[in-house]
């Protein structure tokens, strides 16, 4: 764990504009996931870790980050996960929830026992309260 | 006074009606007038008091629902999944901008405040930007810790709602409030020119809708108030959200009574006409039910005027007259036909008696006894063929005959009259008992008139013997003694004798004479013989004879006969002289000095009148009445002197009655002369 | 009738307030419960009889919603709510005004692992089978295996044991010994079910082997024990979907389905349009359409979707046996 906040924090300094992390409350004791991991999540097949529940939140739906995280994370485009959600709904399960902006992201996993979101790194403070799961980035 | 008004509709059923008419009609309408005008005004009161209260209640129900929804909007918005963002304070402000959009569009004057679980300020509608604490958190505390909906700060009435986390149920995140000023109420109240709403909390005097500070005393849920100018009604809202609240509307009084005194003067004008269409209907429907009656009245009269029962009213009617018509047809037609029974009851009857009149008639022909029996017997059978009639001698069933014996005065049985018949009604039996008793007054009246006949038989027979034999020897005597006065000389003593005898025989010969003229005049059987004869004639022939006997007592005899208008009359002139002469032999006989006067004359009664008057002795009063008694002679000297028989007068009288007149004596007294007056028929 | 159009004027009107998205449902007040719905309108005719069907069906209200670890859906549905069929000149119409429980399941997801399911559900049984709805299938018919192999509708409980890591692997097992619940749109009267099903996916490709055992009325009224396998698999990226599935069906008796395969194939050529190629081919000892066992089939189907929710949809069919030649077009929507 410290390793990976020593390493980020590292990392953060010398972050490009486009980097990007997914962050998870603390209480949340996981370490680094991989991608198919975060998918998991965000495609809500994963809503417990152990006893905890999962929340995650995305951002709104026209946010460039959101884009971004679909494009490289989830791999899946709107119209996939479109007709994904619709599925599901039908299934009986909800999309994530959504907040307005990053930073309000990022509040909300600092709060939320079992939070999840992705912010870019930038926003990212130094002395946070959330643990770096994922990190990617636009190329 | 009352008997008259009695009377006045007793004797009319047309007055009666109208009466009726007019108290069914006019007497609701005063009444209801009357009731309306003294309570009419209260009444109406109430009315707008109690219509009032159901427009309060609309208010009260609106406003209330009103809340409700508020508080359920609030309860929603509460449980969205955008409060989710209070975890990162709403930095998006998503939560603010959703907040502000509920807040225009429910376009009220009121505030959503977010506060998290530490009551400090989250976001909110507002334009300003709030934190730090709620301001106003005591009382705000206050109302959770009483578990309240909502709680009062000044003219502000909070709802609030918890929040949770939409993903984690339990998460508490703080409390979403929202601000009701309670200005807002006022859009609820009603305001008008004559009415305005108020919504009010006397416990802290606050007052909406109104400007003024008015003080209504409000102590029960609901009341109305009654004051001079105006109603107040109020009722206490029932709401969890608002304690101890009212709500009022004053109205003005006028505005209520306006339709009271419209309502009043519709009623003034409608009286007149109503009263007049109670009149006129009243009238009319009178004279409809009358009409028929007097109809009828007017039929009855006229029939019983021309008492022709055989006509039949028509009236038309169907109702109780027309039943009362259709009776007294039946009635008329019942008396026509009794009548006609009557009528043919009274023919039969007259039938009867004329048969019953003919055979008594018949019968009453019949001469003897044994006829009459016969002919009685064929007749009834004739009148009943059924029944065998016959007569028995003895006793037997049927109508006894009794016949009188006179001479014993008794009842003898004569015989049975016998009918066989069957049966007999009561009218047949005492017919035929009838005509028992008539064949049994015809017995006796042959009886009767066989034994007057015998005695009348017997009656001439002795008076015409006795006065053979009674005159005979009488007439020999005279003859003879006459004969020995002219003829034979005797001495002046037998002449004295012999002359006694005469008179002796004379005046015997006279009373027998008159004896026998009374006896036959008595017996019926002294025969007039009328004939036309001179009166005047005759009394001058009678004045003649008799004058020398008044010339020998030195009287005058004065005749009058002016006066008589008669050449004739129609008489008998044998009686006629008869009396005259004994009339006026009388009045020489009993008139010593003076005259005597006759006088004939034609009275106004077509009858004739003979007087003689003279100045003789007179006759007391009392012995007037004596005068026509048979041998009546008055006691008086004159009399000794003239012997008479005293048959004169009783004679005359009756002669004079045989010749349907009277013989009349008058006298003033002793010594003043008497007049007698015969009247004769002309 | 009417309570379709009020239901949809409700649901219009529900739409107004906060973002909404179609084919998402819709959060009713409180947090457990949000709703949805959807509805569809086929026709079908057949090419070589004169046969002309027309029908409005599938009107489904579904409300579902989670509290802690416990989640609900019910589903209740109109099926074949009208339908008018015009058969030489004859016509009929037959309408089905019962609301049926299509869907009526709880589940309860103890961890990251492991969730048990109670209630009345689409069988775990393939990939066609857990969404059967128009709205969200390629084309408007459904290939045969989806009704001849294996039950549709399960009644009873399904556990299920996910296990993560690169890929995912799903091992369920599914138990019924009762009654069905509202069976009369269920393809098999079923008495008994047990069945298990084992998945692999990896990335977007999902591989899933089933089998299972159910006792079935047959057209005796008896009940018959029946034994199924299936294997199926689905590649979904994003633009193209593959599916495909292999059943077969043993009883003891006559009632038999020797092999059961569909291939079907739906690429996104343009945004929203989607043409969809399916092989099928089934060999059976039953009737499983106009009296006919045995049959391959190519279909052609051709999809329009302006946004994922609402679908214009038109196929043609062509079988080894010609009167089962048809043409089918639909729409359908889901809110």
């Amino acid at each position: 764990m410290k390793k990976i906040c020593l390493f980020l924090s590292v990392f953060s300094l010398s972050v490009q504009a486009n980097e990007y992390v997914v962050i998870a409350n603390k209480e949340l004791h996981i370490n680094k996931v991989t991608r198919e991991y975060v998918k998991q999540i965000y495609l809500k097949k994963h809503t417990y870790l152990g006893e905890k529940q999962l929340v995650p939140v995305n951002l709104s739906g026209q946010s460039s980050l959101r884009d971004s995280f679909e494009k490289h994370v989830l791999k899946m485009s709107k119209n996939h996960l479109r007709r994904f959600w619709t599925v599901e709904h039908y299934k009986g399960k909800r999309p994530p929830l959504t907040m307005q902006s990053a930073n309000s992201a990022l509040k909300f996993v600092e709060k939320v026992e079992g939070g999840l979101a992705y912010i870019p790194a930038k926003t990212l403070p130094k002395k946070s309260a959330v643990h770096v799961i994922y990190m990617w980035s636009d190329k | 006074m009352k008997h008259l008004l009695y009377t006045y509709f007793q004797v009319s059923l047309y007055r009666k009606l109208i009466l009726a008419f007019m108290l069914v009609g006019l007497l609701p309408l005063l009444v209801l007038y009357f009731y309306l005008i003294l309570y009419g005004k209260d009444k109406i009161t109430q009315n707008i008091i109690a219509r009032e209260f159901d427009n309060l209640q609309t208010v009260i129900v609106s406003t209330q629902n009103s809340l409700k929804r508020t508080d359920k909007e609030l309860l929603f918005l509460s449980k969205l999944d955008a409060v989710d963002d209070v975890i990162v304070g709403d930095i998006d402000e998503r939560l603010a901008r959703l907040l502000q959009q509920k807040k225009r569009d429910m376009n009220a004057d009121l505030e959503f405040i977010v506060l998290d679980s530490a009551l400090k300020y989250v976001t909110s509608s507002s334009e300003d930007h709030l934190q730090g604490g709620y301001k106003y958190k005591k009382e705000f505390q206050n109302a959770i810790s009483h578990k309240k909906n909502t709680f009062m700060h000044k003219r502000k009435l909070v709802f609030y709602a918890k929040m949770y986390a939409s993903f984690f149920p339990n998460k508490f995140l703080g409390y979403m409030l929202l601000e009701y000023d309670l200005k807002n109420l006022s859009n609820f109240a009603v305001q008008g020119k004559d009415i305005k709403g108020y919504f009010i909390n006397p416990k802290i005097n606050m007052i909406i809708g109104n400007n003024q500070k008015i003080t209504i005393p409000v102590y029960k849920n609901r009341g109305t108030i009654i004051t001079k100018n105006n109603v107040v009604i109020y009722k206490k809202l029932d709401s969890p959200f608002l304690e101890n609240w009212y709500y009022v509307n004053v109205i003005k009084k006028e505005k209520a009574l306006d339709f009271l005194y419209d309502f009043l003067l519709f009623m003034a004008y409608m009286f007149p006409v109503a009263v007049f269409l109670v009149v006129v209907v009243g009238f009319v429907n009178a004279n409809r039910i009358i009409q028929p009656l007097q109809q009828l009245t007017q039929s009855v009269l006229k029939i019983r005027q021309n008492k022709d029962y055989k006509q039949h009213i028509t009236i038309n009617a169907h109702d109780e007259i027309g039943k009362l018509t259709d009776a007294f047809n039946e009635l008329l037609t019942t008396t026509d036909t009794a009548l006609e029974t009557l009528e043919a009851e009274n023919r039969v009857r007259l039938k009867r008696f004329i048969e019953l009149i003919t055979i008594f008639n018949a019968i009453i022909q019949t001469k003897s006894e044994a006829e009459c029996i016969e002919l009685s017997i064929q007749k009834i059978q004739n009148l009943t063929p059924n029944a065998q009639i016959c007569f028995e001698k003895q006793r037997g069933e049927g109508a006894q005959i009794y016949v009188t014996n006179f001479e014993k005065n008794t009842k003898e049985f004569y015989g049975t009259l016998t009918f066989q018949k069957e049966e007999f009604s009561e009218n047949e039996l005492r017919f035929y008992n009838s005509i028992a008793v008539m064949i049994t007054l015809q017995l006796e009246r042959i009886r009767l008139i066989n034994a007057t006949m015998q005695a009348s038989r017997a009656k001439s027979a002795f008076i015409s013997n006795m006065s053979h034999e009674l005159r005979t020897p009488l007439n020999a005597i005279i003859g003879f003694t006459q004969y020995l006065i002219t003829y034979e000389s005797l001495q002046q003593e037998q002449m004295e004798i012999v002359g006694n005898i005469e008179n002796s025989a004379s005046y015997l010969l006279e009373m027998i004479n008159g004896i026998l003229d009374i006896a036959k005049i008595e017996a019926g059987k002294m025969e007039l013989h009328y004939e036309t004869v001179d009166i005047k004639e005759l009394l001058l022939n009678v004045v003649s004879m008799l004058t020398p006997l008044a010339e020998q007592k030195n009287l005058t005899i004065s005749l009058d006969m002016q006066e008589c208008k008669q050449e004739s009359i129609f008489t008998d002139p044998y009686f006629v002289k008869q009396i005259i002469i004994n009339l006026l032999s009388n009045a020489i006989k009993f008139t010593e000095k003076g005259s005597v006067e006759i006088r004939l004359e034609t009275l106004e009664t077509k009858e004739l009148q003979l007087s003689i008057s003279d100045t003789g002795i007179g006759i007391e009063a009392e012995d007037l009445e004596k005068l026509f008694q048979d041998f009546a002679q008055l006691d008086h000297k004159i009399q000794k002197k003239y012997k008479g028989t005293g048959l004169g007068l009783s004679l005359s009288k009756k002669l004079a009655k045989l010749l349907q007149g009277d013989l009349l004596i008058q006298s003033e007294g002793v010594d003043k002369g008497s007049r007698a007056i015969l009247i004769l028929p002309l | 009738m009417k309570k379709i159009i009020l239901f949809f004027m409700f649901v219009v009107g529900m739409l107004s307030a906060k973002e909404y998205e179609l084919g998402e449902g819709y959060q009713l007040g409180k947090t457990p419960l949000y709703v949805g719905g959807y509805f569809s309108v086929d026709y079908a005719s057949y090419s070589k009889s004169d046969l002309h069907k027309v029908s409005l069906n599938d009107i489904a209200l579904l409300s579902y919603g989670s509290y802690h670890k416990f989640s609900y859906m019910a589903e209740m549905e109109f099926k074949n709510y009208y339908v008018k069929t015009y058969n030489n000149g004859e016509k009929i119409t037959t309408k089905d005004t019962k609301l049926y429980a299509e869907r009526l399941y709880a589940d309860y997801t103890a961890n990251e692992n492991f969730m048990a399911r109670l209630g009345k559900y689409n069988s775990n049984v393939g990939y066609w089978n857990l969404t059967p709805i128009n709205v969200l299938r390629d084309t408007t018919s459904s290939p045969v295996t989806a009704r001849i192999i294996f039950p549709k509708y399960t009644t009873g409980i399904d556990l299920q044991y996910h296990l993560f890591s690169q890929s995912e692997v799903t091992f369920n097992i599914t138990l019924q010994d009762n009654n069905s619940l509202d069976e009369a749109y269920n393809n098999f009267y079923i008495r008994k079910h047990f069945g298990f099903g084992l998945e692999y996916s990896y990335e977007n490709l999902s591989i899933k082997l089933n089998g299972g055992y159910f006792h079935k009325k047959d057209h005796t009224q008896a009940y018959v024990d029946n034994y199924y396998g299936y294997l199926s698999f689905l590649y979904n990226n994003d633009t193209l979907k593959v599916m495909g599935g292999l059943g077969h069906r043993d009883d003891n008796k006559k009632d038999a389905v020797k092999l059961s395969t569909y291939l079907q194939t739906t690429y996104e050529i343009v945004s929203h349009h989607y043409p969809v190629i399916r092989l099928e081919h089934h060999d059976a000892q039953i009737n499983v359409e106009n009296n006919i066992t045995k049959d391959s089939s190519v279909i052609f189907g051709y999809t329009y979707r302006p946004i994922y929710p609402v679908a214009f949809k038109v196929e043609y069919q062509l079988h080894s046996n010609k009167e089962l030649d048809k043409f089918l077009t639909s729409f359908s929507v889901m809110f």
